[in-house]
């Protein structure tokens, strides 16, 4: 059995970093709940005086809540889901299949990562808005009002890759045995098949923690979410619309009507993340990121 | 190499606008008036939520008499508005008229987004607008649109307090300022500030930049040269204010981290100095205990100067625009004609969304305007200082430059950099972005 | 590796299959924006008008060397303080939360909690946490008042504006180290844990000799990508200090080439900059990597 090391000292020790980790979450919650002249005493405590809904009934009045969480819905499913095709099927091609150039490639594409963002944005946007033949453009790209911009997919193509994932699956897929994908060449399974059938069962561990940190990565993005809400309203997501709630005069005053929108933002995710957990530790049992 | 590019570009542009234009045929922008089709100018601002609510009666009022131009409006956070105009330019989304902070106007004409009004407009803002605003809504000496939101600098002050420490009237001069704040601050056991006799506010660059501005002008001098060229901080004036501000976090009297504006609604803070529409923003947050503020003219060293700082806020057009006419066909109507009590729209919005006046000479004579300043005692302090305000200065580099007078005023109130060395060294930096231009 | 060059030209065909949308990808969406950056790094430009762009030539990387310029102290310090510090925080609590949580019941439980900053976004985390380190009513100070200890000014004073914002980035970082590590920690087989205690090894031996060693392509995994968002990341200093901190002490080279684009309009020194970050993420990589080659995990 595991070495039962001082198990009192260990609940303890996790117990009081979880409080920390906690609790910030928990000052936001109840925050949520204070009007701003409470939330702007001048001694601080965590619960509120006078338990107030009104942040919520305002923030569900406020913000266009159906449009954002279908946009954030889409987006981040959407995006989640290509992903995971790319990386896995990246990863695969980087590991179990073997030919030249493959370490290059790899290099190329951890290199990537190493970019800022900022570098993207605008050209990516000047992109997006140009795009031929899409929301009026002519081949050139010119002459629409927003080009790829009109639509939901400027939300996910410009992350439908992602380097993060693609070594993430690649470490992952390298511990599987190749005595598996042999036996199954030998069976004369095609290559499509022993992907689809064999490979990716088994990286569901994988897959579901790349899918934690797609999903949640997606819901939160903001920097290109709001560019793209300059040219179209329509394509506000979570992140945006919240923003909106903020004055700029004085962000103390509207921090607990944030706050409530930011709580009724989180709770999907969080729902997400606890079903995703289950896959993510079933499979850990065996496999998972070793040498 | 590059302007071969450009010019490449701008010729595939050209003829793929044309081509455009001619296979789409109905694009949602019609064409130059005259067919009859109505046109749809875009009015990008940041009054959103309830302040957009304030403005759209009076943007209805003019698409009922105008169905051939019709103005639809667009809110835009305030801290993404300028950014929202650099993505929609350079996504070729022009939006027609836009509500521009007078700061950002040395970049924007620098790119060329503003338009330069038709004479007519220029006449009336010369004719009808105190110094400070046509300044505020000119660049580089030209006007570029009418003054919306203009706001002078002032001191604010708690009356019940100062006279609570004995002094029936607020400091004219900048002694008295320090010596009146030294009596009111209030420490308690641990040396920690309970009660804080003055107060900068704290925050950002243009709330940090604008009362020392303010300051400084009461001193005889000012940031920049008029003519955008020189900067001035390391003159007399400059110095003496840099020294002055950072007095009262050095001698204890105030400290970075008591909020100013916290703790002026809470009275714990006696004096501190604001803008105009500071005073709305304290009678909703304070209610009854309103009553107990005062403003005041800026004390300055000699006691006799009258000096301060307005920035300003204005209505332009889009150079890319291709309605220009019609936009400014709306815009002079929005600022000049009376259409309530004597009020331009602009006015009456003003009134109800900011409890602010307009600055336009007949919104000021109009009764309601006539009547807040009888009604407010405080607000009336900013306007007079309409008179005398300085505007805020805007050069190209105008965001850049007020970060860096920002973070080295910041640093001579933490103790990092002394008064002197903060002078020296933003008036080389600024000095070196005036100069690049 | 099978011999037959029929099953090799094969594999390669169906590799490069595979790997086609992450290459259109890239050339799309990376490569063009790239070279363009790469370009506008040369050039000054306000930002509205494609065709105000004006070359210039090496001017803005001078400018940034230069004797004056604040790119190089604070800035690229203060971008390396602030990676390498989030990083030992998180990388160090998270390796030793999750050693202890795979020994513990109600895994999934903990798992959960130490993930919750990860959950909530960054702009939210930055605002309660500047809520918590207020000097006049935070909780922070509030406690340490109560411990008879003054307060402290956080972020409004230069010398620890930096330190708390950095023990907020550890603190967020923590989370997804912990779902990596657990994995990379699951996967070492409970025969070698067995047979080391059956031969009397301690704790501390066990560790070192079994865990560690076993646990470390996962730890590189984590190092090199904590690191690379460190280096880049802005976002906590922009919610937490938007202009930079008292001083500069909180300006990272994301938050600087942000401002230096969508503020002030330069963006051709903003390019410069960002070019000149990713060389340095490039070189603390390559370092890693070297040094992690070293110690036996290869294949990069």
């Amino acid at each position: 059995m595991k070495p039962k090391s001082f198990p009192l000292f260990s609940y303890a020790f996790i117990i009081v970093g979880s409080v920390m980790m906690v609790f910030p979450f928990l000052e936001m919650l109840f925050s949520s709940f204070k009007g701003p002249a409470d939330y702007n005493r001048l001694h601080y405590s965590l619960l509120p005086e006078k338990f107030e809904t009104s942040n919520y009934a305002v923030a569900f009045e406020q913000l266009q809540l159906g449009l954002l969480f279908r946009n954030s819905v889409i987006k981040s499913v959407a995006t989640t889901a290509i992903v995971l095709l790319t990386s896995s099927l990246a990863g695969y091609a980087l590991t179990k299949l073997k030919f030249r150039g493959q370490k290059v490639v790899f290099r190329f594409i951890l290199a990537t990562m190493m970019f800022p963002a900022f570098l993207f944005l605008i050209p990516n946007f000047y992109i997006m808005v140009h795009f031929p033949f899409v929301g009026g453009n002519n081949w050139m790209g010119e002459g629409g009002d927003g080009g790829m911009a009109k639509y939901m997919l400027a939300l996910i193509l410009p992350f439908s890759v992602s380097a993060f994932g693609i070594f993430l699956m690649r470490q992952f897929m390298m511990t599987i045995n190749d005595a598996y994908i042999e036996a199954a060449r030998i069976d004369g399974a095609s290559e499509l098949r022993i992907f689809f059938t064999l490979i990716l069962p088994m990286t569901v561990p994988a897959l579901a923690t790349l899918a934690i940190f797609e999903f949640i990565g997606s819901w939160n993005e903001f920097i290109w979410s709001l560019l793209m809400y300059t040219v179209n309203k329509d394509l506000a997501t979570l992140p945006v619309g919240i923003q909106q709630l903020k004055s700029h005069l004085d962000a103390n005053m509207t921090q607990p009507l944030v706050n409530a929108a930011l709580v009724i933002s989180t709770a999907p995710i969080l729902i997400v993340f606890i079903i995703l957990q289950k896959y993510y530790v079933r499979g850990m049992m065996n496999t998972g990121l070793k040498e | 190499m590059n302007k071969f590019a450009s010019r490449a570009a701008s010729i595939a542009l050209a003829s793929a606008l044309a081509v455009g234009l001619a296979a789409c045929g109905s694009g949602k922008d019609q064409g130059l008036g005259g067919d009859g089709k109505p046109v749809t100018l875009t009015l990008l601002s940041h009054y959103a939520g309830p302040q957009e609510e304030k403005l759209k009666p009076y943007v209805d009022m003019w698409n009922k008499d105008h169905p051939d131009i019709q103005v639809k409006l667009e809110p835009v956070d305030f801290g993404e508005l300028l950014k929202t105009i650099q993505a929609k330019q350079t996504a070729g989304q022009v939006a027609d008229i836009m509500h521009v902070y007078s700061l950002w106007g040395g970049q924007l004409t620098k790119s060329k987004v503003l338009a330069e009004p038709p004479a007519d407009v220029v006449e009336d803002v010369n004719k009808n607008y105190p110094e400070a605003s046509i300044k505020g809504a000119s660049i580089g000496g030209k006007v570029y649109g009418f003054p919306t939101e203009v706001n002078a600098y002032g001191l604010f002050y708690n009356k019940r307090l100062l006279k609570e420490a004995g002094f029936d009237n607020p400091p004219k001069t900048w002694d008295e300022l320090y010596d009146m704040a030294k009596a009111l601050t209030k420490k308690d056991a641990s040396g920690n500030i309970v009660q804080q006799g003055f107060g900068f506010v704290r925050g950002y660059a243009s709330i940090v930049d604008q009362p020392f501005m303010a300051l400084m002008a009461t001193a005889g001098g000012q940031l920049i040269s008029d003519d955008l060229k020189q900067a001035q901080l390391d003159s007399e004036a400059g110095r003496k204010t840099m020294e002055f501000a950072a007095k009262f976090y050095k001698d204890g009297i105030a400290d970075v981290s008591f909020s100013v504006s916290k703790t002026f609604p809470a009275e714990q803070t006696a004096m501190t100095i604001q803008a105009g529409w500071y005073a709305g923003s304290l009678q909703g947050t304070m209610k009854e205990a309103y009553a107990n503020i005062g403003s005041a003219p800026l004390p300055s060293p000699d006691g006799k100067t009258q000096g301060s700082i307005a920035y300003s806020w204005m209505w332009g057009v889009n150079n890319k625009s291709k309605h220009q006419q019609e936009a400014w066909e709306f815009l002079k109507w929005f600022n000049t004609v009376a259409v309530k009590d004597g009020l331009t729209p602009e006015g009456a919005f003003l009134l109800d969304a900011f409890n602010s006046l307009s600055t336009r000479k007949s919104d000021l004579e109009a009764k309601p305007s006539k009547d807040k300043m009888a009604d407010d005692a405080v607000l009336k302090t900013f306007i007079d200082a309409l008179n005398y305000a300085k505007p805020e200065p805007n050069p190209s580099a105008g965001a850049e430059i007020q970060d860096i007078l920002f973070k080295q005023i910041e640093s001579t109130w933490t103790g990092q950099t002394t008064p002197e060395a903060a002078v020296q060294a933003a008036q080389k930096d600024i000095q070196a972005k005036l100069g690049a231009e | 590796m099978n011999g037959s060059s029929k099953l090799n030209r094969g594999q390669a065909l169906l590799g490069w299959l595979f790997l086609s949308p992450v290459i259109v990808f890239y050339l799309i969406f990376f490569t063009i924006p790239l070279l363009f950056s790469l370009y506008l790094s040369f050039t000054e430009w306000g930002g509205f008008d494609l065709t105000l762009i004006e070359w210039v030539g090496l001017k803005n990387y001078k400018a940034l060397f230069a004797a004056d310029s604040t790119f190089l102290h604070p800035i690229l310090t203060n971008t390396f303080v602030f990676a390498f510090g989030t990083v030992l925080i998180s990388f160090v609590i998270a390796l030793a939360v999750s050693y202890t949580i795979t020994r513990l019941r109600f895994e999934g439980f903990w798992r959960t909690l130490y993930f919750l900053p990860t959950v909530t976004t960054v702009v939210a985390v930055g605002n309660v946490w500047l809520y918590l380190y207020n000097p006049t009513n935070g909780l922070i100070n509030a406690v340490l008042n109560k411990l008879g200890v003054q307060s402290i000014k956080f972020l409004d004073d230069p010398t620890t504006a930096l330190a708390s914002i950095i023990v907020v980035g550890g603190w967020l970082g923590i989370g997804s180290s912990v779902l990596i590590l657990t994995a990379g920690l699951k996967a070492i087989p409970e025969d070698y844990y067995e047979a080391a205690t059956l031969e009397g090894a301690g704790l501390a031996a066990i560790y070192s000799k079994i865990t560690l060693p076993l646990l470390k392509p996962s730890i590189l995994f984590v190092l090199i990508t904590s690191l690379i968002g460190g280096l880049q990341s802005f976002t906590l200093s922009l919610v937490m200090t938007k202009n930079g901190g008292p001083g500069n002490s909180t300006n990272v080279g994301g938050l600087e080439m942000y401002n230096q684009a969508f503020s002030y309009g330069n963006w051709g020194t903003a390019s410069a900059m960002a070019f000149l970050l990713f060389i340095c993420v490039f070189i603390v990589t390559i370092v890693q990597l070297t040094v992690f080659r070293r110690g036996g995990v290869e294949s990069y």
